[in-house]
């Protein structure tokens, strides 16, 4: 029997996948997505439980966090690729070079089920970063290109925030911000005194109803799922949208293994893996929209080797798998404000947001020792662990007390800092290891910049002036950054750009080998930035998708 | 390919949430249902250790009670702190289990050396000053590794179980969160706006 011909095949339902169905699908396309994941039933969500109805307290026993890793473990959200499973999707890295990449899924939906929300604009000068300072590549799009989608993803997700005059994370047309607690109105008066900024961090929350949903209930479980689609999802928000057209074939438990090319190398399908039965399967379309992750949508490059393409799919630059980033936490300080300490309990964790206090390093100005720069996320109130008890020495009533009295009036700031891609950071295929589809699997070097270094520095400093500023009693300092891949940004890889011997994909995501083949997740990205990458990565896979039904129309895929 | 392979249509309750009257809002409806129907705990009647012997579970009650004790509001023995530990455990490496037993045999000894009895047995002033002199903070840290490192593991273990238990976040910390609200209240003291012109 014939395989059907789609006329594009979209490989991950995550944020661009999700998009790319919506607006492909509504320019009239007939698509096919594929999900590595099950599906997901969103009223299964457990999202109002309590730590106490799961036998574990929701952390998940022992066993199952050594298995598969103390994000898949967790109680609350007991579904299958919620997480990916560690023993299901083994890779490798360089025994000195850890790179912890356990916050990723292979579900319907992908991270959008409990991504942390945060919807900023990249700056316009975020885009030129190379022109700047000298540093890497900029972007072969601007911030004027890219604009009229941000306003467009923000009509169409909802982005609670506020408007602020700031080029560092440019305005949109927001709805009305959440409410600042407490301690954000202290910290903001602290922040003051030191001529920053601090505003409330825009999220892709509903603060009203918005396009048919439910605004936010404000019950503070986010990260166990929404069950009410009151924050961006692929299920609650682009998945209907596409499957409203009557466009849009869906088929998840589809593990894709390679992009299967025809005999000049061009690529007319994937092959994949039934997640549970195993057996091996082809599809069929004119053009392949990879957006299965950054390093995923990499590894399927890389595991797609033929004679037309020897060093994996589209990469006769050899940059594919190369210039990979993750956002970084640049030290953390965690204290106490005084003026709330021992006040009523407020409940402070229900917006499930917090506050953020912009970029302010080389703007006007170029810092002695480092480029680029850092905004400073700052978070505090009771939340329903009362997590500053492991740093109180002692023990009984007295430590009782000390814990109750502290919960209203903790308050930590941490930095969020752009990474600086370089040659040294890149994925390839470990030939020794496979997942559990007998899929070669990736090792990943991350090699952290002495730039990193240099922020970090310069942060802490600021993160202790901050809490100087705002009065507070420090409880625990913490110098240090983060694990690579531990913020779940990852970035590069399948890098954009206008020369096709330094880039795998042109301005429009479409790669320069091979024109029906789009990569459409945050590997595209050619320099990091420092702001939450999704708002930028919807906006991108909306862009792309314009463009690829233009290009179709005009007969280019035929 | 079998067609019927590629399912066109998915179970996914949230496909229907568009069709929903947003303004009556029955998501919220719904959230504050299943808010009630999962406030309930699992039910130990006849309880059994699964790790412990009955001696060390008794052992580490007495030692949950002194890290958090009965105050105004119920302590670690009433929220179970000692069948938690028990549970979690039970299921931890060998090389955690032996080092948590061996902890549990160390604080008998030394009682029996100071005080002539194991823990259990003796008196609540004797048990408080051994287990003072092995917290770090807020007390003399012990030359004894073992102790110390003994007590930095029951410690965050009976924490960890007591502030997760009904009893320590409702009784104990009142905690406001996990409820339904239609609007965002925000910070309700003037005093603590100054002159910030955010709500």
């Amino acid at each position: 029997m014939a395989l059907k011909t789609y006329d594009v095949l979209i490989v991950g339902t995550g944020a661009s996948g999700g998009m790319a169905a919506k607006a492909l699908t509504e320019h009239g396309l007939e698509v096919l997505l594929l999900e590595a994941g099950p599906t997901i039933d969103t009223s299964k969500f457990l999202t109002h439980s309590w730590p106490y109805n799961f036998p574990f307290r929701g952390v998940g026993s022992p066993k199952k966090v050594e298995k598969d890793g103390r994000w898949a473990a967790a109680e609350r959200t007991p579904f299958v690729g919620y997480y990916a499973e560690k023993s299901q999707h083994p890779y490798t890295t360089p025994a000195d070079q850890p790179f912890d990449w356990s916050l990723r899924s292979r579900i319907l939906g992908g991270r959008t089920l409990h991504w942390g929300r945060q919807s900023f604009r990249l700056a316009e000068f975020d885009f030129k970063g190379a022109s700047r300072d000298g540093y890497g590549e900029d972007w072969p799009l601007t911030y004027a290109e890219l604009a009229p989608y941000y306003d467009k993803v923000e009509a169409y997700i909802g982005v609670q925030g506020m408007k602020e005059g700031l080029p560092q994370i440019p305005d949109g047309d927001f709805l009305p911000p959440f409410a600042f607690n407490c301690f954000e109105h202290l910290m903001r008066k602290a922040a003051r005194k030191m001529q920053l900024r601090m505003t409330a961090l825009r999220t892709a929350q509903l603060s009203r109803p918005h396009r048919g949903r439910p605004a936010c209930h404000y019950c503070g479980s986010c990260g166990a799922g929404c069950d009410v689609g009151a924050f961006f999802s692929t299920p609650a928000v682009t998945l209907p949208d596409a499957l409203a057209t009557g466009k849009l074939t869906l088929r998840t438990d589809a593990v894709v293994r390679h992009v299967v090319v025809d005999k000049e190398g061009r690529p007319t399908g994937a092959g994949f893996f039934d997640r549970r039965t195993k057996a091996f399967e082809e599809v069929r379309a004119k053009v392949v929209v990879l957006a299965a992750s950054t390093l995923e949508s990499t590894r399927i490059m890389l595991n797609s080797r033929s004679r037309f393409h020897p060093n994996g799919l589209a990469n006769s630059s050899s940059v594919l798998g190369h210039y990979l980033t993750d956002h970084f936490t640049a030290g953390s300080v965690i204290g106490v404000l005084p003026e709330l300490r021992g006040t009523e309990l407020m409940n402070d964790d229900g917006k499930s947001n917090g506050s953020y206090i912009p970029r302010f390093r080389n703007l006007e100005t170029r810092h002695p020792k480092f480029i680029r720069g850092y905004g400073i996320m700052v978070k505090g109130g009771s939340r329903i662990y009362p997590a500053h008890a492991d740093l109180i020495g002692g023990f009984g009533a007295a430590y009782k007390r000390q814990i109750k009295r502290e919960h209203p009036a903790i308050v930590t700031v941490y930095a969020r800092g752009e990474p600086l891609q370089t040659d040294k950071s890149r994925v390839e295929i470990d030939p020794a290891v496979v997942d559990a589809w007998g899929i070669p699997v990736l090792k990943i070097h991350y090699e952290r910049t002495d730039n990193d270094r240099h922020m970090l520095d310069d942060a802490f400093d600021n993160l202790q002036e901050l809490m100087h500023s705002a009065g507070a009693e420090v409880l625990h300092r913490d110098k240090s950054l983060s694990v690579p891949g531990e913020i779940s940004h990852e970035m590069g890889t399948t890098r954009m750009g206008n020369d096709p011997k330094t880039s795998v994909l042109n301005k429009y995501n479409q790669a320069h080998d091979v024109p029906n083949l789009f990569v459409i997740d945050a590997g595209c990205w050619p320099s990091s930035a420092c702001q939450n990458p999704t708002e930028t990565i919807i906006a991108l896979a909306w862009r792309a998708s314009d463009y690829l039904a233009e290009e179709f129309r005009r007969g280019k895929f035929n | 390919m079998n067609r019927r392979d590629l399912l066109r249509t998915i179970a996914l309750g949230s496909a229907g949430l568009r069709s929903q009257n947003a303004t009556a809002n029955p998501m919220e409806v719904a959230a504050r249902e299943n808010l009630h129907r999962q406030h309930l705990s699992p039910k130990t009647p006849h309880w059994q250790p699964r790790f412990f012997s009955e001696t060390q579970n008794e052992t580490v009650t007495v030692i949950a009670e002194l890290i958090i004790p009965e105050t105004e509001t119920p302590g670690a023995r009433a929220a179970k702190v000692n069948e938690q530990i028990d549970r979690v455990l039970h299921e931890e490496s060998a090389e955690i289990q032996q080092r948590f037993l061996k902890g549990l045999e160390w604080i008998d000894r030394k009682s029996r050396e100071q005080f002539g009895a194991d823990f259990r047995k003796v008196g609540a002033e004797q048990q408080t000053s051994i287990l003072a002199s092995l917290a770090t903070a807020g007390g003399t840290a012990s030359q004894d590794e073992i102790g110390r490192r003994f007590f930095e593991d029951i410690k965050r273990r009976t924490t960890f179980a007591y502030y997760t238990s009904e009893i320590g976040i409702h009784q104990e910390l009142n905690y406001k969160g996990n409820a339904v609200l239609s609007e965002w209240p925000g910070c309700p003291h003037p005093g603590h706006h100054g002159d910030s012109d955010h709500r």
